[in-house]
């Protein structure tokens, strides 16, 4: 592992205090990844070149090109086109759980999300936030100043995961608010029913943004690591469940594969993109998703 | 039903409440967490707990059989095939102790016999109801069953060892005999034994054979109590050089310290043999003690000299070793002798009679003992010629040597003499060349034969070749039967008789078969007839013998004339101590008038002995106790007499039969040996067995399977998840 792509796992990121370092660190690596991964393709930093075509700025001919093949080419410095982006953070309080990782599902999607608003603002994409719990409770409109990654960051650094959600009636109050077309990025655990949730997805489709569902699992709800008997409590309603956990794991995992199954296929169904994610995995895979959402739309 | 070899084991089926208890109880305290995942977990729990319960049920289930299984193979099932009984039907079973001296030998503290009656009153209870069972021991014959089981169980409380016990092959005979009797289908003997060669004598297991393969439906089981590796010492049968003798005189006491068991890394013993002797009614006191060392291999030989008290009267003592060992019962031996004042012989001869008499004099009283007054017989001489006037009734025996033709009427006051209870000793010599005097009507009487003449030997030299030493005057012969220097008392002359009369009978022979000495009754007395002279002296070249004037060291000569004394004196006849069992025999003096004696036992009990009139003797037949027998008449100035009664020192021989002898001796019909009690009920089972199933490798087959079947369930249960959770 490179020194720049050890900034993708959550462990490493977790040693990292400041939240731009963080983010920067995660996109840094990311970028450094890329450059010898299959997806060379989304070169952002760097401009693309393509032909000349009639109405191209001359400006923008790329004469060292031309002296070399003989063709005209146009050189492409940054995004054309911008997409606005929605970072749209679940503050419930069962975000604020983890087992035995050090990054708790908050955490993990803070860091995923700076490092996103730093990808973004790097491509001069207006970034915005929207915190919610049970509707939403803070917001920050898009702007792609350089001056926005600070605002965002510092309001994500300050978020704290303590109440009950509603994720649907908050989806539903975003999508009031969305002027233009966007593109929202949901972090959440989605650990609430999930029919309103993806009626509120479908809604915010048919509003016609683009949406990224970032589906944040602690490990352990994704593994299931206990043994013997254990007394489960929900954080959220306090409900309680005693289970013989050795013998449950195999019917929980099935559970939470169809209830994965259930958001994919809705998902995909909607033309949502369904990131499944769990908090011991590395953010590249999340950012990636983001660029490949970028790419398709243009 | 089944029947079960170990039905003990039966009670770790009790252990299936183990999994139960822990399934029930033992639950695990939950632990507590926090989860927000909830949800996915209340969706699945109601199948899940029923699917949960069912596989524990399923555990549990496993588990339980696994342990029940395993109780019951332990227990080992049968189960009958054939017609022979189940395993509660009613047997025929006789129960055999040996209750031989030998099953005292204690080891941790417990006799043979103890451990045979603990285990016998066990296997008593494994009868079922209805059984025939009889209890035998080695002393009473049984001809029928005992009772009930509580008397039977009594039967084995009462066991005690006893000295007069049967061989026990004689008691395995008939319980053979009473089980036969039963018309239960089972028939089995028990026998409770040390299994010692002792009572296992192989040359009489061929009858045991034979008995067995004569009645197979009878299974013989042994039950084995012997101590694998005894240690015993044994003071052997005794051997007095007199029962009977003078008083104040001295009688050797000798006998073997046999070792017996095991050999193996014994190191020598040493000890110390006493001789213990009552006078005066007292208490034993010490009388001589050697120290011993007894080598394992060896044993020791001891000679004790017993000195007697001048009164005369019969002494009770016994012989010890300082300690005793595991089994005491034999390191003591009991002897009774009886001190008299010197017998009185009269020697008869011709003229000049001391010089005729002077060999046999020295020989029978020889001249230091006469002078310090310890010799056994006085005798008295008297020439032929006196003879006629000479009072004969004070004298216990009469020599008659070399004599010459004696007047008819001489020969009939002998003969009186004789037939009224007298000894009369003839040693036929020279002097009797007028043989056809002796072949009168006088002399007739009392010799065995018509003297038909003199044999010469020429230059050849005869001896005397006893045939065997059965008789009484050659009994001390026996033990160095084979050194026996007969040939240093060359014979070159003696007379030859004729057809000997009816009743006569030739003791001792010459080596051309001749007969040398003959005795024959007359009335109530002996008559001893020499056919060669005891008084030619070594100086005498015509004489006809060395008898008494030996060539070298020849006292084979000296043994004869003294022990043929005492036998014409009756002491020879003197029997005062007897083996377990025997039938005693005790004279009374002519003189006495008591018509019944207080018998004492060794235990300390009384009964009445009426004198037998006919010859004036006691006859004791009840001599099971090893001890000192007491015969009393006439309170405390009257008679005592007494005799002692020793258990055969073989009796107590504690080396144990092989089981490769055992089994070759017996070959099919070898019973089964057993050393506890699981493994004679197992052997048991094994001959009921022979028609039975046994489950025991199947169900343990099945124990394998119901384990493999928890170990796979368990792991699927667990294991699976545990992995599929790992990844």
């Amino acid at each position: 592992m490179s020194s720049a792509n050890k900034y993708l796992r959550p462990e490493v990121i977790r040693q990292i205090g400041r939240l731009d370092l963080r983010a920067q660190f995660i996109v840094k690596g990311y970028l450094q990844g890329i450059h010898a991964s299959p997806y060379h393709g989304f070169s952002v930093e760097f401009s693309e070149h393509r032909k000349y075509t009639k109405g191209d700025d001359l400006k923008d001919i790329d004469w060292r090109v031309y002296a070399k093949t003989d063709k005209y080419y146009v050189k492409k410095f940054e995004a054309e086109t911008n997409i606005t982006g929605y970072l749209a953070m679940d503050l419930s309080r069962s975000m604020a759980y983890t087992y035995r990782q050090e990054l708790t599902k908050f955490e993990y999607a803070i860091c995923l999300a700076a490092a996103m608003c730093y990808l973004m603002i790097h491509q001069q994409d207006p970034v915005g936030l929207v915190t919610f719990d049970r509707s939403i409770r803070d917001s920050l409109s898009p702007k792609s100043k350089r001056t926005q990654l600070g605002h965002v960051l510092s309001l994500l650094s300050r978020l704290e995961p303590v109440g009950e959600t509603d994720i649907a009636h908050s989806l539903n109050q975003l999508a009031a608010m969305l002027r233009h077309k966007s593109l929202v990025m949901l972090y959440s655990d989605l650990l609430t029913e999930p029919e309103p949730v993806i009626k509120a997805l479908r809604r915010l489709r048919h509003g016609g943004h683009d949406v990224i569902l970032f589906h944040i699992l602690d490990e352990a709800e994704v593994v299931f690591p206990f043994d013997g008997m254990v007394e489960l409590e929900e954080p959220e309603s306090s409900n309680r469940l005693q289970v013989d956990a050795t013998g449950f794991r195999q019917d929980y995992l099935a559970a939470l594969g169809e209830f994965q199954e259930l958001y994919r296929h809705e998902c995909h169904q909607s033309g949502v993109d369904y990131v499944p994610l769990d908090t011991s995995m590395a953010f590249d895979k999340a950012l990636t998703e983001y660029l490949v959402q970028r790419k398709a739309r243009f | 039903m089944p029947t079960f070899i170990n039905a003990s084991m039966l009670l770790g089926t009790l252990l299936v409440g183990i999994p139960i208890v822990l399934h029930l109880i033992m639950r695990q305290q939950p632990q507590h967490l926090i989860f927000p995942a909830l949800q996915f977990v209340q969706q699945r729990k109601e199948a899940n707990q029923r699917r949960l319960k069912l596989r524990h049920l399923l555990l549990l289930l496993l588990r339980c059989a696994a342990i029940l299984l395993i109780a019951v193979a332990l227990a080992r099932p049968l189960f009958q095939l054939d017609d022979l009984p189940a395993g509660n039907a009613p047997v025929a079973a006789a129960v055999v102790f040996d209750t031989s001296p030998r099953m005292d030998y204690r080891d941790q503290n417990q006799s043979r016999l103890d451990v045979a009656q603990e285990a016998g009153q066990w296997l008593l209870k494994q009868f079922p109801k209805e059984s025939d069972l009889v209890v035998l021991d080695s002393v009473t014959p049984r001809a029928d069953f005992d009772i009930d089981r509580g008397a039977a169980t009594l039967r084995v409380e009462q066991l005690h060892v006893d000295a007069a016990a049967r061989p026990l092959l004689e008691t395995i005979e008939n319980a053979q005999r009473v089980v036969a009797k039963s018309d239960k289908a089972q028939k089995e003997i028990f026998v409770f034994t040390d299994l010692s060669l002792a009572a296992w004598n192989p040359s009489q297991l061929k009858q045991l054979k034979r008995r067995l393969e004569q009645q197979p439906e009878i299974h013989l089981h042994l039950f084995d109590v012997g101590v694998l590796n005894p240690r015993n010492l044994t003071v052997g049968d005794l051997n007095l050089s007199s029962q009977s003798v003078a008083s104040g005189g001295t009688a050797d006491v000798s006998f073997d310290v046999l070792s017996s068991g095991s050999l193996e890394d014994s190191p020598n013993e040493s000890r110390f043999a006493e001789l213990f002797l009552a006078t005066d009614g007292g208490p034993p006191t010490r009388r001589a003690q050697e120290s011993i060392v007894v080598s394992p291999e060896s044993g020791a030989f001891v000679s004790l000299r017993l000195s007697l008290p001048p009164e005369a009267g019969v002494y009770q003592g016994y012989v010890q070793l300082d300690r005793s060992d595991n089994l005491a019962i034999d390191d003591v031996r009991y002897f009774t002798v009886e001190a008299k004042p010197a017998w009185r012989v009269l020697l008869v001869a011709p003229s000049p009679p001391e010089r005729y008499t002077r060999l046999l004099n020295d020989a029978l009283a020889p001249f230091e003992y006469r002078q310090r007054g310890l010799a056994q017989f006085q005798c008295d001489v008297v020439s032929q010629a006196d003879l006629a006037t000479q009072a004969l009734r004070p004298y216990q025996a009469i020599w008659l040597l070399d004599p010459e033709p004696l007047s008819r009427g001489t020969w009939q006051r002998l003969a009186r003499y004789v037939s009224e209870g007298g000894s009369l000793a003839i040693a036929l010599g020279r002097n009797a060349a007028e043989l056809e005097r002796f072949n009168l009507d006088g002399p007739q009487p009392l010799l065995p034969a018509k003297l038909v003449g003199q044999w010469r030997a020429g230059d050849r030299q005869l001896r005397l070749a006893p045939a065997n030493l059965e008789h009484p005057i050659l009994a001390r012969f026996k033990p160095v039967a084979s050194s026996v220097p007969w040939d240093l008392n060359p014979i070159l002359k003696f007379w030859r008789l004729g057809p000997l009369r009816e009743g006569a009978e030739v003791i001792l022979a010459y080596d051309n078969g001749q007969p040398a000495l003959v005795e024959q009754s007359v009335g109530r007395g002996i008559v001893l007839t020499l056919t060669t002279p005891v008084s030619d002296s070594l100086n005498d070249r015509r004489a006809w013998n060395n008898l008494l004037a030996p060539l070298r060291e020849a006292w084979p000569g000296f043994l004869l004339v003294v022990e043929m004394t005492h036998y014409l004196i009756g002491n020879s006849r003197t029997e005062l101590n007897y083996q377990v069992g025997d039938a005693a025999e005790v004279r009374l003096d002519s003189g006495s008038e008591f018509e019944q004696f207080l018998l004492t036992s060794p235990s300390g009990d009384t009964s009445r002995i009426a004198v037998d009139r006919r010859d004036r003797s006691l006859r004791v037949v009840d001599t099971h106790e090893a001890g000192q027998y007491e015969l009393r008449a006439g309170g405390a100035e009257g008679t005592r007499l007494g005799f002692s009664v020793n258990l055969p020192a073989a009796v107590t021989q504690l080396e144990r039969i092989g089981t490769e002898t055992l089994s070759e001796a017996l070959g099919d019909a070898m019973p089964s040996i057993s050393r506890d009690r699981d493994t004679l009920l197992r052997s048991r089972q094994e001959v009921r067995g022979k028609g039975a199933w046994e489950a025991y490798p199947w169900l343990m087959l099945i124990v394998v399977f119901v384990m493999a079947g928890e170990q796979l369930v368990s792991t699927l249960f667990y294991r699976r998840h545990a992995t599929a959770g790992g990844n």
